[in-house]
């Protein structure tokens, strides 16, 4: 057994969960295996070029894999991000955080697919802004400078005017997917 | 989480994955198939850093895809000129048209010389300001030449003469990548193969420069000034067909 072979494997057991995520919140359901599938083909093929700090790398493939699919709903500059569903409500206590999440994905829609990529990157993917750069291919400081600006329309959509908020019921306990919402 | 990102945690309960931990099934689907891939798929060389083309004194020395390289005579001021020249977009020019650096081209030892030279030797040839790039066959391998003033700047083997390995409709391969020169006054090339279909290729370096490539007989190439060929993953290579746009870093292409 090689050793390349072996730190492929401790590549893959330290990476598959968080790189399936990352392509999981942005096609639909079903689509995910495969393309992490592709991006391990790329990495073994690439392993003598890959960085020390792999995961951006690896999510910067995964990037390029979805935006270069054939499907015309995956071709665009900003990979959009879908939303969690929303789940039943069961208590009066839920409520206020529920009005919260409406306030929040109200915002969050209101935002450029762009936007939501740059975002996304940290608060959903966990990277920092330089991993979060190599993901977009673009350098440090000019993703700070977007993400600023991002932060500031997520924070003026936070603070706009509300829009009427609908009562929420169990019957409205949405299963949403909004990466065709860019 | 970055400090100073506090303010995105609250996004946490949109984020469709929350919680997610891949089943035993996935588990087990993924480690077959990375097992499958080690036992089946070639490893590509470290082809973007061992192709850089490094000095060494007069001549210069390639590793990895290509097969030579030299620098047989760099005038001084002559890369300069050929830089400050240099546009983004090609002129196209026949084989008739760049005879004499064709000829220069044939004369360098990269490749073996050759005695003679016809305009259809001559593969792909572009202009950029002073500079002209050739891709040509020459004593039964195709080499690129760049030359600038009436002085070769470089020259690389890049394959057997021969039919072309088949690329895919619509697709591109990466042939070698490299730069050369010294710190702060670097050049760059890229070359590749076209599948059929395939109507242009650019190259968008990081800082956001565009470059446009020459596409002709089965081949694209571009040079630029700056380093990005000899670094790793600092460009974009942007594929185009009639009816649609792909994108890719240099490390994804075959």
């Amino acid at each position: 057994m090689s050793g390349r072979e072996e730190r492929f494997r401790a590549l893959h057991r330290g990476t598959y969960a968080d790189l399936l995520r990352f392509v999981e919140r942005r096609v639909p359901e079903g689509e995910a295996e495969d393309i992490v599938s592709t991006v391990y083909l790329t990495a073994w093929r690439r392993f003598d070029d890959m960085p020390s700090d792999a995961r951006p790398w690896l999510f910067a493939v995964a990037r390029n894999t979805m935006a270069n699919g054939a499907r015309g709903w995956l071709r665009r500059r900003a990979l959009d991000v879908r939303l969690a569903a929303r789940e039943p409500l069961d208590t009066e206590d839920n409520t206020a955080a529920a009005a919260t999440r409406i306030d929040l994905e109200r915002a969050w829609r209101s935002l450029t697919a762009a936007d939501r990529e740059v975002l996304a990157l940290i608060a959903f993917d966990g990277l920092t802004t330089e991993q979060a750069a190599t993901v977009l291919g673009c350098r440090r400081t000019t993703y700070a400078m977007r993400l600023t600006r991002a932060r500031q329309r997520l924070r003026a959509a936070l603070d706009g005017p509300a829009a009427p908020t609908p009562a929420i019921t169990r019957t409205e306990a949405l299963k949403e997917r909004s990466w065709t919402q860019a | 989480m970055d400090a100073g990102m506090k303010d995105l945690e609250s996004l946490a309960v949109l984020d469709p994955s929350r919680g997610r931990e891949p089943t035993d099934a996935e588990w087990t689907r993924s480690r077959a198939f990375i097992e499958r891939t080690m036992a089946t798929s070639e490893r590509r060389p470290a082809r973007h850093r061992a192709a850089r083309w490094l000095v060494v004194g007069a001549a210069t020395v390639a590793t990895g895809a290509a097969a030579a390289v030299i620098v047989p005579a760099v005038l001084p001021g002559t890369a300069q000129k050929a830089m400050a020249a240099w546009t983004a977009v090609p002129t196209a020019r026949t084989g008739a048209e760049v005879l004499p650096q064709a000829r220069e081209c044939a004369d360098n030892e990269v490749g073996g010389r050759a005695a003679t030279v016809r305009p259809d030797d001559v593969v792909l040839a572009e202009q950029r300001g002073v500079a002209t790039l050739l891709i040509m066959r020459k004593s039964g391998k195709i080499v690129e030449c760049l030359s600038a003033g009436g002085h070769d700047l470089a020259s690389m083997g890049l394959i057997d003469d021969g039919p072309l390995p088949a690329t895919p409709p619509g697709q591109v391969s990466l042939e070698t990548m490299s730069s050369m020169g010294n710190r702060g006054s670097e050049w760059s090339n890229i070359v590749g193969l076209v599948g059929p279909g395939v109507t242009g290729v650019e190259v968008r370096l990081d800082n956001g420069r565009v470059v446009q490539a020459s596409v002709k007989a089965g081949w694209w190439a571009a040079w630029w000034p700056g380093p990005e060929g000899g670094d790793f993953d600092h460009l974009t290579v942007i594929v185009h067909t009639a009816t649609t746009t792909t994108s890719h870093r240099p490390a994804e292409l075959p």
